[in-house]
């Protein structure tokens, strides 16, 4: 059993990049692409990392950050980058329904005269019902707020009539109370 | 009534010392770690990841705070009860009926809410480890083994559960933190108040509801009639007293110290990159590749530990509250606490359908229960400052008594605050941000 994760590492020249991101994702909901570089070599290496959308599908995402980094890794050092808050959209540009699949980023690096590609595959899932914010709050505090007759009903028919208006009785000191309640301070 | 000399006179408030507890002291943290499960829910794992993300570990003072309030709000809960023998609800009904029917909403509202935050929660993981897991299915599942678990459960084994629980999630979380490390020093200088930034007042809000909110903090009067925690002897509610406010000085001291490794995995993971945690998988997954596999199974864990037994634990006190409203027993294993475990099975399982972050949901729902909280503390601050209340009074004749007025008023000024200014000067533009 694993915890369900995409996790790919490719090797070229002497440096490793490996990428980390979840492989399904709510609609409506982002995406993060962790990327580890590790230079493995004995002189710093510089690399140029690029993600590609998925495809033809690209106005399924929403994205704002740069589609491209430079690492500058040190011999020996690890450098981390993140392609972050990559939105899987429900809707199109024109509003159309994008339907629920597996799409595939493609994130390659290039440096050292040599290159890799990771192909990052992550499906989408059925996202909230309601847009985020105040209706994500509103309309399940309204559903239990209507829920609130069916408790009163139910509890109505098990108390005595009135008893929500009286006070409980009072407590009273069990015999089966914990003996170290009644200790006292030695002297005291 | 305490039965004292009338001769000598009652003697004067807080004025009695309790009889030493020893060893005792530590095994009476059962409660108590009822009251940190319940603090250290999703909401404790939000708050804490964004703040860790957004600002490391600047923000951790806010637990302990936070936990001051807390801790005099509960306070107050338990002096009302000793001094009367009377359950919290009471407090409500002597104020007014309106009182009354504003606590019944506000804990079938809260309640339902807060559960179903963590059963999503909880399927979040578990789809994690089973993709082909549907979220509702799996909410369903870990909503449905909580009313088994409740249904069946005498409040002793509940209670065991709970110190083992919240021993297990903490154990998880520090865990996976440390393999990622923890800046020991950075979390030192997070102690001391400070501002770090645009958007910190907004977490401190959201942290306010999770950390004082609303009836939750009167369920610690409930547990003291499971456990048969009174006596009519004056010295034997002070001992009380005592060993109630270990117990849950220790609950609200442990959901400080777990916002610790939270803070300490999003700060090492998210906070490089300015991604704030939206996803358990965001933190669990990015794990990884600092602190290795295991760090993912642990946090995962944690996590699940977490949502599970403070789900469990909003239906415990909703239960209780509702009880008492109705004057039925209160006792964990009586049939009205079952049916109302049922009835609020029902609507949190069938809320899992809208398939809501519970994480994004977690930060609205916290910033909400600030809005709902500050009545139940005025009313509870009323109630406590009359004379009636005995050798529990407000004085200013001892350090003790003047200590207790300056954490009440401390409590309820913060609860007031957030109230007004969080929840109604900027209600729309505060909920409706992402």
């Amino acid at each position: 059993m694993e915890a369900r994760a995409f996790t790919e590492t490719r090797e070229f020249g002497a440096v490793s990049l490996t990428a980390y991101a979840p492989d399904w994702t709510w609609q409506k909901r982002d995406v993060n692409i962790l990327l580890i570089a590790r230079n493995q070599g004995t002189s710093s290496a510089e690399v140029a990392v690029a993600l590609g959308l998925p495809p033809g599908q690209a106005g399924h995402f929403a994205y704002e950050g740069p589609l491209e980094h430079t690492l500058r890794i040190a011999p020996g050092e690890t450098v981390l980058q993140a392609f972050a808050g990559i939105t899987a959209l429900d809707r199109d540009a024109v509003a159309n329904p994008v339907p629920r699949q597996t799409y595939t980023f493609l994130i390659e690096a290039r440096g050292e005269g040599d290159r890799a590609a990771i192909a990052y595959p992550v499906t989408t899932i059925r996202g909230a019902a309601v847009e985020p914010g105040a209706w994500a709050l509103y309309l399940p505090a309204a559903l239990a707020l209507l829920w609130c007759a069916v408790f009163a009903l139910a509890l109505v028919l098990m108390a005595q009539p009135g008893a929500w208006r009286q006070p409980g009785a009072m407590a009273t000191q069990s015999p089966e109370a914990p003996a170290w309640i009644e200790e006292r301070r030695e002297g005291g | 009534m305490s039965h004292h000399n009338e001769e000598i006179g009652p003697p004067p408030p807080w004025s009695l010392r309790p009889a030493p507890l020893g060893r005792r002291a530590v095994l009476a943290l059962g409660a108590g770690s009822m009251i940190a499960s319940f603090y250290i829910g999703t909401g404790d794992v939000t708050i804490g990841t964004n703040m860790g993300a957004l600002f490391g570990y600047k923000l951790w003072w806010t637990y302990f705070v936070l936990g001051v309030a807390g801790w005099a709000l509960i306070d107050m809960s338990v002096r009302y009860f000793l001094r009367f023998g009377r359950t919290p609800m009471t407090i409500f009904k002597d104020v007014h009926p309106l009182c009354t029917i504003y606590m019944f909403l506000a804990i079938v509202v809260c309640a339902t809410f807060g559960s179903y935050n963590q059963w999503a929660a909880c399927a979040l993981v578990a789809t994690g480890f089973f993709p082909g897991l549907p979220i509702e299915v799996g909410g369903a599942i870990a909503a449905a083994a909580g009313l088994l678990f409740l249904v069946a459960g005498a409040y002793a084994r509940i209670e065991k559960l709970f110190v083992f629980g919240l021993m297990a999630l903490i154990g998880c979380f520090f865990a996976a933190a440390l393999v990622a490390g923890i800046d020991w020093k950075a979390a030192g200088l997070g102690l001391i108040p400070n501002a770090p930034g645009p958007g910190w007042n907004k977490l401190f809000a959201s942290n306010a509801g999770s950390m004082i909110n609303a009836w939750l903090i009167l369920i610690y009067p409930y547990t003291m009639i499971e456990r048969r925690w009174y006596s009519d002897q004056l010295q034997g509610k002070v001992n009380i007293l005592h060993r109630a406010r270990i117990d849950y000085g220790w609950g609200i001291f442990a959901a400080g110290v777990v916002a610790l490794p939270l803070m300490a995995s999003a700060a090492a993971v998210l906070r490089p990159f300015g991604i704030a945690p939206r996803h358990a998988t965001d933190i669990a997954v990015l794990l990884e590749p600092l602190a290795g596999s295991w760090s993912t199974y642990l946090f995962l864990a944690g996590f699940f530990l977490a949502a599970w037994t403070a789900g469990v634990g909003w239906w415990l006190c909703g239960c209780y509250a509702l009880l008492d409203i109705f004057n039925l027993e209160i006792k964990i294993d009586s049939r009205p606490m079952r049916i109302c475990a049922v009835l609020f099975f029902i609507p949190s399982t069938l809320l899992l359908l809208l398939r809501i972050n519970p994480f994004y949901q977690m930060l609205l729902f916290s910033a909400f229960l600030t809005v709902v909280f500050p009545l139940v503390g005025l009313v509870m601050l009323y109630r406590i400052t009359r004379p009636d209340m005995g050798y529990f009074r407000w004085s200013l004749k001892s350090r003790a008594g003047a200590l207790l007025i300056a954490a009440d008023l401390f409590a309820i000024g913060l609860s007031v605050y957030f109230g007004i200014w969080y929840g109604y000067a900027k209600f729309g533009g505060f909920f409706v941000s992402r």
